[in-house]
């Protein structure tokens, strides 16, 4: 009798201690590449026969708009501080967007500029001197006109060395504080140093902070103001009630807003660490709109009471090759660069690991931009064939049959050196992590031995940005609205921008800058497919896939659409059931 | 006995400045820091970064920024303002005060932790109790192996798992915070957010308990003083609840001074899981976005509260016990 109970006692701990080390499960192979799926309730439909006329109206009845409510976004983070020109991180600005305006926006379906508080503008011949036109209709949250005053103290602000803005290399060389000029309570004249062709779109986006409330603090006070986390103060459709940290953020609705009030009564921004705590509210209705977790994808979609929207971004995943001769000699020639790049499939990479949730990349450029080639050839498609063929051709050939290939007459290489190297990225990171492993398995296809390495954070930060120990690196990254990509290519970027491998091309350097001398989109255009024409031929740090963000927000809410550009200009007219 | 705790707190002194220096060294020779965000941050150039080191005072070699948190240098603009002045100085972050950070959390922890070591105990006690007594019975088997399960299984898991089953499957207990967004804030909605973290934490702990109860208790119920009460005619309830418990829970009265700084450290893992916006998870943004001030605040609370906690368990082993007064 003793002995079945030990036993039994013995299985059940041996059962729990299999229970205590369950991992997660891996990712399943996703057959079908998921495109941009808008998954929206079936709106009722009534079929109406009017008398008298031979044609059959449909007429489709929709929810009523109603008044009143309330809705709640939530982050994985809090955020870290409300003044629109000292935050620097994700989780505020859903929040900044609610409560400021920025004297242009731009439009969600092209990227255009459209107005904000500024309801026109005119740029002199020169391109150089910039005129903005301001509502005279705007009231600040507690009361105070808005005017050209406050426009000109946020740019002086931004412009201030005393004040911490991240924001202020943007407008180095660009733009001097007594060169913004208010010509009338409505009107003032920004003059520009040199031609920017990413002012308009761009630079001068910045929400508007207040003079009246600001004006008179000195830099250090400034930087440590309540305003900053306690009482911002905006002209936007939502305005400030509480932040209680790592919890939530409380607003609710501007009556006198400039657009019109809005709708609901009541936003919440909530912060919830896990991704999985964060659909189980989305299903129980604590929270109505978040953003999904890839492997929860398929069940989301297949929730009632849920739209979910899966949108391209401007953010990618890709990888480095060091170019410093200094570092690692391997990828001077650029057969090597491309065969690497061939034998990579990165359609399985985007179907298994981003579970369908990315588009290969075809150029730097996503088609999400207007500077995007259509007519951009699939890019290195997967052929671990040709790849091999190049390798030979570039010098590298297993000779003796360690099933590595080694030099043999390669640009740079001591001969007998082994196509070996480091393969590092971010620790904790899964999607990258997952990154590493199968890239070394598709190049181990080849002949080609990477070494996957998962360094802590802050640690590879030092590695990418001040010491560069490394030979080949994945991260992600991601673009502006703006199609300008100096920070990754240039030659100036070395050290003082992205460009994490010393590639240096001075023909692209010429394009890139030229590129950013005119305003004039068709000249742009045609520089920018030069440019993508040459980086495809020279494949520095390829990209991988354009990442698609997934969100889902509970049907009750209508009028939100999640994209990447712009989902805040029409924040005062979504409404809740 | 007052002289022993005098003697106690006058040496805590030496060893609480001792641990806050050999922080302060560690946690600036990690790689990064509390500019690195900004480093990668392809918009932002390095004269930049540079102007926002120096208006922090990140410039400043470490012995002298240490001595300036400590109090005893004068900060950039010539004031006494380190913790010997009380002032604990503001987060890296969002330049609030490192204070106020602290004590807004820290009500959140306490109450997240106590209710939790509360409910452990009052599970622990009766069960470790009744296991020594009816050793190796089923009962006791029973309750070892649930308490190894409650220690093995990992707490993101069962919280999870709590989480599905409470909240989205039966929709009887909110999933996370401390309290429902759009609604008065009443006790009633306190507890109910409170249930599912405090018992989740506490399932970890009640092995711990359990085991420690169960051994004390054991090694009590040999003793001879016992049978003599037995022998005079006691009923064994009152000789195990009178006698034989009072002595096995002096060594558990005296862990539980020991786990006074847990009680504030918080509980990383569950307050993640629930939402729970306490000391933990403050401590645990603030190491990686290396937000030294806070790190050292938190640092600050937690040492005193392991001295503290160290002391207040000697004293009340002293207290309970008369054979250890000698000394």
């Amino acid at each position: 009798m003793r002995n079945k109970c030990q036993a039994i006692l013995v299985l059940t701990v041996v059962a729990l201690m299999v229970l205590a080390g369950c991992a997660p499960k891996d990712p399943q192979v996703i057959e079908k590449v998921v495109k941009e799926t808008v998954v929206q309730k079936e709106i009722v439909k009534e079929t109406v026969i009017v008398e008298g006329t031979p044609e059959v109206k449909v007429v489709t009845a929709t929810p009523e708009e109603t008044d009143g409510g309330t809705f709640i976004y939530c982050d994985f983070s809090d955020a870290e501080n409300l003044n629109p020109i000292l935050y620097n991180d994700n989780a505020s600005q859903f929040s900044i967007n609610m409560m400021f305006n920025g004297l242009i926006q731009l439009d969600p379906k092209d990227a255009s500029v459209i107005p904000d508080l500024a309801k026109s503008w005119d740029v002199s011949e020169d391109e150089m001197t910039i005129t903005y036109h301001l509502r005279d209709d705007v009231r600040w949250h507690d009361g105070e006109p808005f005017t050209a005053d406050d426009v000109r103290f946020t740019f002086q602000s931004i412009l201030n060395p005393d004040i911490n803005s991240p924001r202020r290399a943007d407008f180095e060389g660009l733009l001097q504080p007594e060169n913004i000029v208010v010509l009338d309570d409505y009107t003032i004249e920004f003059t520009l140093d040199r031609v920017d062709a990413s002012w308009l779109c761009c630079k001068d986006a910045y929400h508007i902070i207040p003079e009246h409330i600001l004006g008179e603090l000195s830099p250090e006070e400034f930087n440590t103001a309540a305003f900053n986390t306690s009482e911002p103060i905006g002209t936007g459709p939502y305005k400030f009630v509480e932040w209680v940290k790592d919890d939530h953020i409380k607003l609710v609705a501007n009556p006198d807003y400039f657009e019109g009030a809005p709708k609901a009564d009541e936003f919440y921004f909530k912060v919830v660490e896990n991704q999985t705590v964060a659909f189980a509210q989305l299903q129980t209705g604590e929270v109505d709109i978040t953003e999904v977790t890839a492997a929860l994808w398929e069940e989301a979609q297949a929730t009632e009471g849920i739209d979910c929207k899966a949108y391209p971004e401007f953010s990618f995943l890709f990888y480095a090759y060091n170019l410093d001769t200094e570092k690692t000699p391997l990828f001077q020639d650029v057969r090597t660069r491309q065969a690497l790049l061939l034998a990579l499939d990165r359609q399985a990479m985007a179907d298994s690991i981003a579970f369908g949730l990315a588009d290969v990349a075809q150029s730097t450029v996503p088609p999400l931009s207007w500077a995007h080639n259509p007519d951009n050839g699939p890019l290195y498609p997967y052929d671990p064939d040709k790849a091999m063929e190049l390798l030979d051709e570039a010098g590298w050939r297993d000779e003796d049959g360690d099933g590595i290939r080694e030099a043999h007459g390669v640009m740079a290489v001591e001969d007998g050196t082994p196509l070996s190297f480091e393969l590092a990225t971010n620790a904790g990171n899964q999607e990258r992590e997952q990154s590493i492993v199968a890239m070394q398995q598709f190049w181990a296809q080849v002949g080609v031995e990477a070494i996957p390495t998962a360094v802590e954070w802050n640690a590879l930060l030092d590695m990418l940005m001040k010491t560069y120990e490394y030979q080949v690196v994945v991260v992600g990254f991601g673009w502006d609205v703006d199609p300008d990509q100096k920070a990754m290519w240039h030659t100036d970027s070395y050290g003082a921008g992205f460009n994490l491998n010393k590639y240096s091309n001075p023909d692209l350097d010429k394009i890139i800058d030229a590129a950013l001398e005119t305003t004039d989109v068709e000249t742009r255009k045609d520089l920018y497919y030069q440019m993508q024409a040459i980086l495809a031929e020279e494949v520095p740090s390829p990209i991988i896939y354009f990442r698609r963000a997934t969100e889902c927000w509970n049907s009750r809410l209508h009028g939100y659409d999640p994209n990447d550009i712009n989902r805040w200009d029409n924040a005062h007219m979504w409404w809740v059931e | 006995m007052s002289r022993f705790i005098a003697q106690r707190l006058l040496q805590a002194i030496p060893v609480f400045l001792v641990i806050t220096l050999i922080t302060f060294v560690l946690i600036n020779l990690t790689p990064g820091g509390p500019l690195a965000r900004l480093e990668l941050d392809k918009d932002i150039k390095p004269a930049d970064i540079e102007r926002i080191r120096t208006n922090m005072g990140l410039d400043q070699p470490m012995w002298k920024r240490y001595l300036v948190w400590l109090g005893v240098v004068p900060n950039s603009r010539g004031e006494f303002a380190g913790l010997l002045e009380g002032e604990m100085g503001i987060s890296y972050i969002d330049q609030t005060s490192v204070a106020e950070n602290i004590l807004d959390r820290l009500p959140n922890t306490l109450l997240l932790t106590v209710s939790s070591l509360l409910i452990s105990l009052l599970i622990a006690i009766p069960l470790g109790v009744i296991s020594a007594v009816k050793r190796h019975t089923l009962l006791d088997n029973v309750a070892t192996v649930l308490s190894t399960a409650g220690v093995s299984i990992p707490a993101f898991w069962f919280g999870l798992m709590a989480i599905l089953l409470f909240s989205v499957k039966l929709r009887w207990l909110p999933s996370g915070g401390m309290y429902t967004l759009g609604q008065e804030q009443s006790r009633w909605d306190l507890l109910k957010h409170l249930l599912m973290p405090a018992s989740i934490l506490s399932i970890l702990n009640v092995a711990g308990w359990n085991r420690y109860v169960r051994s004390s208790m054991l090694e009590v119920l040999g003793q001879d003083y016992l049978r003599t009460a037995r022998a005079k005619g006691l009923g064994e309830r009152l000789v195990i609840v009178r006698h034989a418990l009072r002595n096995a829970l002096i060594p558990v009265a005296t862990l539980i001074g020991l786990s006074l700084p847990s009680l504030v450290g918080g509980a990383l893992v569950t307050e993640t899981i629930f939402g729970w916006p306490g000391m933990g998870r403050l401590a645990y943004h603030a190491a990686t976005k290396r937000d030294y001030p806070i790190i050292m605040g938190v640092l600050v609370i937690s040492s005193l509260m392991v001295l503290l906690g160290s002391l207040l368990s000697d004293v009340a082993y002293m207290a309970l016990d008369p054979r250890i007064r000698a000394d």
